[in-house]
């Protein structure tokens, strides 16, 4: 017979599994949703400019979020209690910066409906860095293996088969060389964000709230779009000019980079909570958002030939069975010991409180127990970013691109749907720790 | 033994990020020294390196 509190421990870990499988969902949601607005790259503005729109818009939605939940005080005692990961947020930041304009210069050349798909073996990558380095799979048994394994193998397949698929049956305009510099730009953000999972883990496993280590990240990927944009793209002066000119597409780069933070936000809680072996790889299924935007709402796929959009959905749906084979593997009570090594290491290389790291890996939140003040000033802060996006959208220019409208209020209803349950579940759960 | 036994009081008593970080700046220099000497942290910075490369390629 099995004692309650042990019933209750593993109800306790379930219910965190839960939580990161749907965040892992709602993650891929909202970013399949936040690169939608990446498509005005084909009205002629340089990929750095649109990269650094979006992370622009990024940057104001990664202070005013988590401000808005948890407040200033609470986000600076969590950072001051766990410094050293100041840094390792910065580096993450910036690793995003390069593999988002990667993907900027992907969609240009090979479209958004086969960029996604490449640059998400980034799940495979992360998955072997958390292998690696923080000890996820470690005990696990036989299944687990075979369905992160086969899952991941899944993967491969399908980014091999949409990769053929692009090189074979390239639509009219795009040259083969200006195709295999997409492919390699696509694989090449695939790496770079599956390598930015290590300080993601790191934060986690250390105790740190997501909704702090973002506030930090920002600072790392906008800083590092805007030297990208000053040294790729004409220095300081035509920059400036640029941004004048592509004015009235900032409202919708800006709004982009709102959702996209939403949607790291929640792969930041799955991470935390399932590991970036299994929580990267569900926040892939924005791959299927991508291709769902690009092929109904931009109609992406009309160009190609039968057989290359067969190939397209066949690659994409075998990637998505692997996604989800690696996802419903939870990790058995053997594979945590292993975790909590790996939290052993960060606790005694960075001398961190042992027990309160540990709390935050559960869901538990020390600080908040602390009662950090609020600020009326706060609202203030939510205010401006609230005005900065009605500025935006005051001079605004609707996009050239043929759009279907019909199929668009239904996947953004949909996508609605997952910030609703998840911010629900999140809250009950975690209160947001 | 009296040392031990005062600093747990003041575990219990005070905030974790009081007794942590009682002065000095955001980033101690020995927290500096255990990043640059964690294996985990060149990964990332080689990768990031490549991938401005690959960047200074594609323009």
């Amino acid at each position: 017979m099995i004692a309650k509190p042990e019933i209750n421990a593993r109800l306790s870990a379930h219910s965190l599994h839960v939580l990161g499988v749907v965040c892992g969902l709602g993650a891929g949601a909202w970013l399949g949703t936040a690169e939608a607005p990446t498509k005005l790259v084909t009205m002629g503005f340089s990929p750095f400019l649109i990269s650094l729109g979006m992370v622009a818009g990024v940057f104001v939605a990664r202070w005013t979020v988590p401000m808005l939940l948890k407040g200033t005080t609470y986000i600076w005692l969590d950072l001051r209690e766990k410094a050293h990961l100041v840094v390792w947020a910065i580096l993450a930041g910036m690793l995003w910066a390069v593999a988002n304009t990667l993907t900027v210069f992907a969609i240009r050349n090979v479209g958004l409906s086969i960029a996604f798909p490449l640059w998400n073996t980034n799940s495979l990558v992360g998955l072997f860095w958390g292998w690696l380095l923080f000890r996820e799979l470690r005990g696990a048994g036989a299944r687990q293996w075979v369905k992160v394994l086969g899952g991941a193998a899944a993967i491969v397949a399908g980014a091999c088969l949409l990769a053929y698929a692009t090189a074979s049956h390239a639509a009219g305009g795009a040259a083969p060389a200006g195709t295999g510099f997409g492919i390699l730009a696509a694989l090449g953000a695939g790496v770079l964000w599956g390598t930015m999972y290590i300080p993601y883990r790191k934060a986690y496993i250390s105790g740190m709230n997501p909704l702090s280590f973002v506030t930090v990240f920002t600072f790392g990927e906008l800083s590092t779009v805007f030297a990208l944009a000053l040294i790729f793209d004409g220095g300081f002066h035509n920059v400036v000019t640029e941004l004048g000119r592509a004015r009235p597409a900032l409202f919708w780069l800006f709004l982009g980079g709102f959702c996209w933070v939403l949607g790291d936000l929640f792969q930041q809680y799955a991470a935390k909570y399932i590991g970036i072996g299994r929580g990267i790889p569900l926040s892939n299924t924005n791959q299927l958002w991508g291709l769902a935007w690009g092929a109904l709402v931009f109609g992406e796929l009309s160009g190609h030939g039968s057989t290359a959009q067969i190939l397209i959905v066949a690659g994409s749906l075998i990637m998505i069975a692997g996604a989800a084979a690696i996802s419903f593997a939870e990790a058995p009570e053997s594979e945590k010991a292993s975790w909590e090594k790996a939290v052993d290491r960060e606790c005694k290389r960075y001398g961190l409180d042992r027990a309160r790291a540990s709390a935050a890996m559960q869901g538990s939140d020390p600080l908040a127990r602390e009662q950090p003040k609020r600020g009326w000033w706060e609202l203030l802060v939510v205010a401006a970013a609230i005005g900065i996006f009605v500025w935006l959208a005051s001079f605004a220019g609707r996009p050239t691109i043929a759009v279907n409208l019909a199929w668009m209020a239904a996947l953004i209803a949909l996508t609605l749907v997952f910030l609703v349950v998840c911010g629900l579940l999140l809250w009950r759960r975690t209160r947001f720790s | 033994m009296i040392e031990a036994r005062v600093e747990s009081e003041r575990c219990c008593r005070e905030p974790f990020h009081e007794r942590a970080r009682p002065t000095g700046d955001l980033v101690k220099q020995s927290s500096l020294k255990a990043i640059l000497t964690d294996t985990h942290f060149w990964a990332p910075v080689v990768v990031l390196i490549l991938g401005v490369c690959l960047l200074a390629a594609m323009r």
